[in-house]
């Protein structure tokens, strides 16, 4: 469902992405971890197709995220670091203009928007102004914004950021839903979360890949008998922490 | 293509939520009415019919160079510095959408703050009893301030499509605007043609000039290519 082959990105001299290739099949969740600033959210800015890769190509079910870029779109459900929205639309309203401009038939829009408002929790803020929002609702209405045009795949960065452990609950509980039917990339680096929704992990690191394998296995291999915090700190961990 | 009604219907609402939009509005009226009120009572008797129109306009085109910045500097810059951008680009929409609805939003929130204009060629008939005010400039201004809220208002969509700061771009367009209006009374011929007053006045006099027209449809047609480029770019950096 997601081919990323050699993946570049400069910005001026700096590396954020490496040569990154992974796959991702349909249906399963993958987990993207890396430090701050290691390439998650560049490297989901491009297969997003919100920004262009500066060597290398990636496919999202088939589709080149560049060169089809509007295929991609319509396939693609996205939710972006920080939650941005419209804060000055009420969240139904924010809710329909977005699958208008998806292409959401009018005839199931409505339904569409019930739907993902009943999924994501919304039904008591539906008439709020998304401004006034707590940090947890605007999180769960962009997870709604992704979800409502039935995309066959979703990339999550950070979704659980800034929610209560009860909303983090209840948030990895639709993820794993969502798996079940759909194929999910997503990024953070709560590892205990990794361990609990993703089949598979891979770790980014100064742009580079440096682990891709399903999650159980990962944790066997570097023998972290209990946590992929760990294995992480193994990988990533720099000579007397010289960045961040 | 799709796309364009549906931002278009967000962009306007979110001018009709916005307090700057109001204060731009205001304003516009309310100097526009004074300026107006005051030519009544400055003007000799009978020659108001005659001047009231021609002076208002070239007032309301002076001020429009200060208060479209006002209107166009949130349109794609509040986007950028508020992340909304890549919601918005990652939906199935184009660069071109994207550029086309942010002015054609703006422009209809002009078209609305200009209507009650209507009201001075009302009460100029009102007012004026046996002199007949002259038809021709109330038609060809109306012409020329659609005209040059059009260009100035696409000038202003390309700066915000620039930087990421709304003060920056209202300063900016402003900037460029009035430097646009400075150049028109240049003695250089070819100077003086870039002028965006120059190319408004004969409209306030009562004359649509085909070269104004052209002067007004390309200076929009290059900001909205300019914005889309730098839409574009975006993707890049």
């Amino acid at each position: 469902m997601i081919e990323v082959r050699n993946l570049t990105k400069l910005y001026g001299e700096t590396v954020a992405v490496d040569r990154v290739s992974f796959d991702v099949a349909r249906g399963e969740v993958v987990g993207f971890v890396g430090c701050n600033g290691a390439g998650k959210t560049t490297t989901m800015r491009i297969l997003t197709s919100f920004a262009a890769a500066t060597d290398g190509d990636a496919y999202m079910g088939g589709y080149h995220v560049f060169r089809d870029s509007d295929q991609v779109r319509r396939i693609v459900g996205y939710l972006p670091e920080n939650t941005p929205l419209y804060n000055e639309m009420r969240v139904r309203e924010y809710l329909m203009f977005r699958a208008r401009l998806k292409g959401v038939p009018a005839c199931l829009r409505k339904r569409r928007v019930a739907e993902c408002v009943e999924r994501c929790g919304l039904a008591e803020v539906g008439t709020r102004i998304i401004g006034h929002l707590s940090k947890g609702y605007r999180q769960r209405v962009g997870l709604a914004d992704a979800l409502i045009g039935d995309p066959k795949i979703l990339i999550l960065d950070e979704p659980t950021v800034g929610l209560d452990p009860n909303q983090v609950r209840e948030t990895r509980e639709l993820i794993r839903e969502l798996g079940e039917t759909r194929t999910v990339l997503l990024s953070t680096h709560i590892l205990p979360e990794v361990e609990l929704i993703c089949g598979r992990t891979i770790i980014i690191d100064r742009g580079r890949i440096v682990a891709d394998a399903p999650t159980a296995e990962l944790m066997r291999k570097y023998g972290a008998d209990e946590r992929l915090e760990d294995v992480f700190v193994r990988l990533t961990a720099r000579e007397g922490g010289e960045e961040e | 293509m799709n796309a364009i009604p549906v931002l278009v219907r967000r962009e306007l609402s979110s001018f009709f939520v916005s307090p700057i939009a109001y204060v731009v509005m205001t304003v516009f009226l309310m100097v526009a009415g004074l300026d107006f009120a005051y030519s009544y009572f400055s003007a000799e008797s009978g020659q108001f019919a005659y001047d009231a129109i021609p002076l208002l306009l070239g007032d309301v085109g002076r001020m429009l160079i200060f208060l479209v910045p006002l209107l166009t500097m949130r349109v794609l810059s509040d986007e950028i510095n508020s992340g909304t951008i890549e919601t918005l680009m990652t939906a199935p929409v184009s660069n071109t959408d994207v550029v086309v609805s942010k002015f054609l939003g703006a422009f209809g929130f002009f078209v609305v703050m200009l209507i009650p204009m209507f009201a001075f060629p009302v009460m100029l008939y009102a007012v004026s009893g046996d002199a007949k005010p002259d038809t021709g400039p109330m038609i060809s201004g109306a012409a020329g301030l659609l005209l040059l809220g059009m260009a100035a208002i696409s000038f202003g969509v390309c700066v915000s499509a620039c930087v990421r700061n709304q003060i920056s771009a209202a300063v900016a367009t402003a900037l460029g605007l009035a430097l646009l209006w400075w150049v028109g009374a240049s003695d250089v011929g070819w100077l003086r043609y870039l002028g965006i007053l120059y190319h408004f006045e004969s409209f306030a006099k009562g004359l649509i000039d085909t070269r104004d027209v052209v002067y007004f449809v390309t200076a929009t047609a290059l900001s909205l290519f300019g914005a889309v480029g730098v839409v574009a770019v975006r993707r890049w950096r």
